[in-house]
């Protein structure tokens, strides 16, 4: 699926014969080849996990978070160059800011959203600087519109999802979640079903170590979003490590 | 001692108390027959001096170039008693504008002096203003609407300064309108509130402001929010503003109960803002009424015959 651009792939001013712009392209394959982020809007609120590729046991463990909050009530995960990702983060916080300063309440997650999209398209347009080679998911729960997430790629393009997946597992992640009724689940369940969903498309060969990170906003949290307790995290950890043992199991039996 | 000002009733009160006692008009000064204990004296561009009869002698002495109006009035048996004006020479160009009659009114505030009220009730809000816009003395328009529209369901009350008030509910219905664009849904109440905030706190030492934002929105219903002179936003249930309204706290104390039905607000607001108007010399003139539910707003005019009655003695 990978096309050389010969030429028209040198700056984001360029369209290729065909219409491409190429480095929006190669920005998003800086982004499948991060670890798998995915994002499950439910009932009552909105869960994300993180699969953080650790690449040296000499780390601090808790490092390098990839999940930020932006003002009290949103959440974003990101995937792709993490420092192009921090950049994004801050803008996204100084228009919360902004917003809330003018306006005197926190800023709707649908704006937000336009915000973020608009400044990261801003960067496909001229030859002087490159995309943003990071996709973020947010979400945010409110009492007035309900759980809410969107996600956004180097092209600025964002959707609005019920389930969501990028990085280097998304496929087979997004089977998973295709799997699951969304709709009906509560965020309890979805933590559990996203550690499962982690661990099950986690490359044990490729990637030996990494962390999972989880973090959620909901009714439950009264609309603020926060990293999920750690009692709750190790439960959901548990279970989806067994999960992972009980398929091996049954597929020894099988062979 | 060098010449300056006495004392002073200004300009237009003293004028007004004794024109028909001018006696004689000589170059800038003009003589009055005193009156009780003291009178008012004017003179044309110079300013003006309240004195005392008793003070003649210190206001010769202060003018002594003025001597021959003196001589004048000795002359005249009848201007004998009568006390005369000295030209003095005031300190700031402020007093010859202030004090010259015929260009009063050109100076002072368009001022909005204003009776206005909002009122929540169960389903959305009424507002409602007097209708009298003054420049002093004089009544500028009679018929003034000071229910102005942001939104098909925000209003906002105005009172303080006409043109800073037109001024900002302008901008603020622009940022309104770009905002919900921007939003894709209908603005709310406490965000055209901020608004207004933003503008009347950032700017406080030049606006003269005082505002109610009332109206209806999904997520809150019916609202009112008070954004006094100076800035601050306060949510409130009932709310009263403009010089007319330090008249009528009592009654609107006395009056408000939370959830009443349209026709009870509708009432309750005529009868405040009719009050307020009879008491207060900055407002008058007919009621302005708003009702803003969710279907919108329905506007209504309440005549001058047709205001309620109450005892005026």
């Amino acid at each position: 699926m990978s096309s050389i651009g010969t030429g028209y792939d040198l700056s984001a001013s360029q369209f290729s014969p065909d219409g491409r712009v190429f480095q929006v392209e190669y920005a998003a394959k800086a982004v499948e080849n991060s670890g798998t982020v995915i994002g499950l809007r439910g009932k009552d609120g909105v869960v994300f996990a993180v699969e953080k590729l650790v690449t040296s046991k000499l780390y601090e463990p808790g490092a390098n978070k990839r999940i930020f909050h932006v003002d009290e009530h949103i959440g974003m995960a990101v995937a792709g160059l993490i420092s192009d990702a921090r950049q994004i983060v801050e803008t996204a916080r100084s228009e919360a800011s902004n917003y809330r300063s003018q306006y005197g309440m926190q800023v709707p997650l649908k704006y937000l959203n336009e915000r973020v999209s608009m400044y990261m398209h801003a960067y496909t347009l001229y030859s002087a600087v490159r995309p943003y080679g990071c996709s973020v998911v947010m979400g945010s729960w409110s009492e007035y519109d309900g759980p809410q997430m969107y996600m956004l790629d180097p092209s600025g393009v964002s959707f609005s999802y019920f389930g969501c997946a990028v990085g280097k597992a998304k496929q087979a992640a997004k089977t998973e979640i295709e799997k699951l009724k969304l709709a009906d689940m509560t965020v309890k369940e979805l933590v559990k079903e996203a550690a499962r969903i982690i661990y099950l498309v986690h490359d044990e060969l490729k990637d030996k170590q990494f962390e999972l990170e989880l973090s959620w906003v909901s009714k439950g949290t009264k609309g603020r979003h926060q990293l999920v307790p750690r009692e709750i995290a190790t439960e959901a950890e548990n279970q989806a490590k067994q999960a992972l043992a009980d398929i091996e199991d049954s597929d020894e039996g099988e062979m | 001692m060098p010449p300056n000002v006495v004392t002073g009733s200004l300009g237009a009160t003293s004028f007004q108390r004794k024109p028909a006692a001018l006696t004689k008009v000589d170059g800038d000064a003009k003589y009055f027959r005193p009156g009780r204990k003291r009178f008012v004296a004017l003179s044309g561009r110079h300013g003006c001096l309240s004195l005392n009869m008793g003070l003649v002698r210190d206001a010769v002495s202060i003018a002594p170039a003025q001597h021959h109006l003196e001589e004048e009035a000795q002359k005249d048996q009848k201007l004998q008693d009568c006390v005369y004006v000295f030209q003095c020479e005031m300190a700031a160009s402020v007093i010859n504008t202030y004090s010259d009659p015929t260009l009063e009114w050109m100076n002072t505030p368009h001022s909005t002096g204003t009776s206005i009220m909002a009122c929540e009730f169960d389903g959305g809000v009424v507002i409602g203003a007097d209708s009298r816009t003054t420049t002093g003395a004089y009544i500028a328009n009679r018929v003034t609407d000071k229910l102005t529209r942001i939104t098909d369901h925000i209003y906002c009350c105005r009172s303080g300064s006409a043109a800073d008030t037109q001024a900002i509910a302008d901008i603020v219905t622009y940022h309104l309108n770009f905002h919900k664009m921007e939003l894709g849904e209908p603005p709310l109440v406490q965000t055209a509130a901020a608004i207004f905030r933003e503008l009347c706190y950032n700017y406080r030492d030049s606006l003269v402001a005082g505002i109610l934002v009332a109206g209806w929105d999904k997520k809150k219903g019916g609202q009112i929010y008070s954004v006094p002179i100076g800035g601050m936003v306060q949510r409130q249930a009932v709310s009263i503003g403009g010089s007319g309204s330090s008249y009528v706290y009592g009654y609107v104390d006395a009056n408000f109960k939370p959830n009443m039905t349209k026709d009870e607000a509708v009432k309750f607001v005529t009868n405040t803002l009719t009050l307020a108007m009879l008491r207060d010399g900055s407002s008058g003139g007919v009621v302005r009424l708003g009702v803003i539910t969710e279907a919108g707003v329905e506007r209504s005019v309440i005549l001058g015959d047709q205001l309620p009655k109450f005892y005026e003695g």
